[in-house]
């Protein structure tokens, strides 16, 4: 069971999840990117992440929000074609109601 | 060998259809990270303690007193991997000390405990934020359960070699006094003037395997809160607290109340199944 970044994390983007990694297994593109993503090839799931997350964006898939469920397509998507996971993102985003 | 998990299920309708013709993942294309250290050496404290020393194939890197690497080994084509907090690095950055529980249903550590000096294994760079801040002189308090003593080892070490000034207090707390790793170490840092009131407590003392145990006893936060009230100049310090959520939430709870700023309250928790929010 991997660990999944969702909503909170876009256009945040707080680094401390990537400083605490001890695989380096969360990325994204500066610049390009509106959130983080885990590799769930990669992840071995010690939560790390998700105890320094400042903005509550990381779940085990187990407990990943429904609302929030295609985050775990994006995050694995991400790692194997980053720009179909961008434009899921996108779609998502642009169909959510405003805050 | 490669292993890949497939993408997870998305909600039947919730993602364009298009995304659906994503390439599948290209197997091979992910390959197992190399070993690159061996196993030098491996003591038990108890049967279910043990202290495991590694050389890296290189130096590792940047490292700051208190953080962790993962190891890892190879198991049935999969590399298990978990973190643990650096005991020790030598000079040369290439020899690394950990101090490790093994836990009934533990992954990594029942694969750990059997392995041979020589045995190759993988251990990844340095991370985490639980980092001694080397700038600030206030007296440091430190309370470490269990294994959650090694980082704070680490940070001792530093101060030793620096021969910084800088007062510590240090509560190990453990079950049973066998668990009292590192006493001597501590002691000989002491006896060379690093200036560190070492308070350890066995917290089960009625239990038989402490009937020779003659120390102080009790959890660790009690003895926290007995610093606290005996020692005010130690209301005035930062705290570096690593181990158990409970104990960590307790110990927080008193320094909250003896007037410590949250910022000065620095808290690694124990990798877990369970792990804690930012509260």
């Amino acid at each position: 069971m991997t660990y999944v970044i969702a909503e909170p994390c876009v256009d945040h983007m707080d680094q401390s999840c990537v400083a605490v990694c001890p695989v380096d297994c969360i990325s994204s593109h500066d610049g390009v990117d509106r959130k983080l993503h885990i590799d769930p090839d990669g992840c071995i799931e010690c939560g790390s992440c998700l105890s320094v997350c400042p903005n509550n964006a990381i779940y085990p898939l187990a407990e990943l929000p429904a609302k929030w469920a295609d985050y775990a397509w994006i995050d694995a998507a991400w790692f194997r074609d980053p720009d179909a996971a961008r434009d899921v993102l996108a779609e998502i985003l642009a169909e959510a109601p405003a805050a | 060998m490669t292993v890949q998990r497939p993408l997870p299920e998305a909600r039947p309708g919730s993602l364009p259809g298009r995304l659906h013709t994503l390439p599948p993942a290209v197997v091979g294309a992910r390959r197992l990270p190399l070993a690159n250290a061996t196993l030098v050496s491996r003591s038990e404290v108890t049967g279910t303690l043990g202290v495991f020393v590694v050389a890296l194939n290189a130096p590792l890197g940047a490292f700051s007193p208190g953080q962790y690497v993962s190891l890892g080994v190879e198991h049935a084509g999969q590399l298990v991997q978990r973190p643990y907090s650096i005991v020790s690095l030598d000079a040369a950055g290439t020899r690394v000390e950990l101090f490790i529980r093994r836990l009934p249903d533990g992954r990594l550590s029942n694969l750990l405990w059997p392995l041979r000096p020589g045995t190759r294994v993988r251990v990844g760079p340095a991370r985490g934020l639980f980092t001694l801040d080397r700038a600030d002189v206030r007296p440091r308090i430190m309370v470490g359960t269990g294994t959650g003593l090694a980082p704070l080892l680490a940070m001792l070490a530093d101060s030793a070699a620096r021969r910084d000034a800088t007062p510590n207090v240090l509560i190990h707390g453990v079950s049973y006094w066998m668990e009292l790793a590192y006493g001597e170490r501590v002691a000989e840092w002491a006896a060379s003037g690093v200036p560190i009131d070492y308070r350890p407590t066995v917290s089960r003392p009625h239990e038989r395997r402490n009937e020779t145990w003659t120390g102080p006893v009790g959890r660790a936060e009690a003895q926290l809160t007995r610093l606290l009230s005996d020692m005010p100049k130690a209301r005035n310090g930062v705290a570096y607290l690593c181990g158990n959520p409970d104990m960590i939430d307790a110990c927080r709870a008193a320094l909250l109340a003896a007037g410590f700023a949250p910022a000065d309250i620095r808290v690694e928790h124990f990798h877990g199944p369970v792990p804690r929010r930012v509260s």
